[in-house]
C-alpha cells in the first residue's frame, strides 16, 4: 500500500488538472469528464499491486496528457449557459 | 482498496452532482452526467412547471413528499464517506484518497442539508400557495340502472347516436341490457 502513494498523487493531480479547466469556465466538473481518470487510475491501482513502478509510470503519463488536453474530459468542459446564449446571440444575423 | 476508493469517490460525486440539480430542479438525467463525451450547457434548463416534458406523465396525482429529492445527494455524501473510510483507514498511503473522499463528502453534505432546507421550503410554500388539482376526470353521462330489461330510448342513451357521440359507450353496454 505504502508504494500506492505515488499513484495517489498522481490520481490527484490528474483530476485536479480536470477539475480546474471546469471550474475556469464556472462550470463543476461533469462526472462523465472524470470517467476516464478514474477508471484509469482505477485499472492502474489494480495495476500497481503487481507491478508499482510501470503503475506509477503510466500515472505520470496521463498526468502529462491530461496537461496537454490530449487525454480524454482534459479538454475544456462544458459551456456555461449565458455564454451559450451570447454565441446563439452572435450567430443570428 | 484503493481502488474501491476511487471508485466510490467518484460515484459518490456523481450522485451528489445529480442530487443537486435534482434539488435545483434542473432537467437532466443521471446519464447525460455521467457521459463521457459531449457538452452541455450549464446551468440546465429547469423543469417547465414541475413537470419533466420528456417523460409521460401518470394520470394519478402524485402526493409531493418534502425531501424526497435529497435523498440521491444523501446518498452521494454517505458514499463518499465511505470512500474517504476505506481509503483512510487502509493505510497511511490511502490518506490522499481518504482526503479527497472527506472533501467530497463535506461538500456534498452541504449540498444535501441546503437541498433538504429548500425542499421543505418550498413543500411550505407549495402547500400554501400552489395545490396540485386533480387530472381533470372523464364525464359520462348518467346510466339507467334498475330497468335492464327495458331500456328507455327517449332519453336517448341507448341509440346508434350514442355510439357516434362520445364513443364512451361500449359493446358491452348495447348487449347487457338486450
Amino acid at each position: 500500500m505504502a508504494d500506492q502513494r505515488g499513484l495517489l498523487v498522481a490520481w490527484g493531480v490528474a483530476e485536479t488538472i480536470v477539475i480546474y479547466r471546469s471550474a475556469k469556465q464556472h462550470v463543476p466538473p461533469r462526472p462523465g469528464q472524470l470517467l476516464a481518470t478514474s477508471g484509469a487510475f482505477i485499472l492502474l491501482a489494480v495495476l500497481s499491486e503487481f507491478a508499482p513502478e510501470l503503475a506509477l509510470m503510466v500515472g505520470v503519463g496521463i498526468d502529462i496528457a491530461a496537461c496537454f488536453q490530449v487525454w480524454p474530459g482534459s479538454s475544456a468542459g462544458d459551456v456555461p449557459a449565458a455564454a451559450q446564449a451570447l454565441g446563439a446571440a452572435a450567430a443570428t444575423p | 482498496m484503493v481502488a474501491l476508493a476511487m471508485g466510490i469517490t467518484w460515484f459518490g460525486y456523481a450522485a451528489g452532482l445529480y442530487g443537486y440539480c435534482l434539488t435545483k430542479q434542473y432537467d437532466v438525467q443521471f446519464t447525460q452526467l455521467i457521459y463521457p463525451t459531449g457538452q452541455m450547457s450549464w446551468p440546465p434548463g429547469k423543469v417547465a412547471n414541475g413537470v419533466d416534458s420528456q417523460t409521460p406523465q401518470p394520470t394519478i396525482t402524485e402526493q409531493y413528499v418534502p425531501g424526497l429529492d435529497a435523498i440521491p445527494a444523501a446518498l452521494g455524501s454517505i458514499a463518499s464517506a465511505l470512500g474517504a473510510l476505506i481509503g483512510g483507514a487502509a493505510d497511511a498511503a490511502g490518506s490522499v484518497a481518504g482526503a479527497v473522499g472527506g472533501v467530497a463528502g463535506s461538500v456534498l453534505g452541504a449540498v444535501t442539508g441546503g437541498g433538504s432546507s429548500s425542499s421543505t421550503s418550498k413543500a411550505a410554500t407549495s402547500s400554501s400557495s400552489t395545490t396540485k388539482t386533480p387530472a381533470a376526470q372523464p364525464t359520462f353521462p348518467p346510466r339507467v340502472t334498475g330497468s335492464v330489461g327495458t331500456p328507455s330510448t327517449s332519453a336517448g342513451q341507448w341509440g346508434v347516436s350514442d355510439l357516434s357521440g362520445g364513443g364512451q359507450w361500449g359493446v358491452s353496454d348495447l348487449s347487457g341490457g338486450r
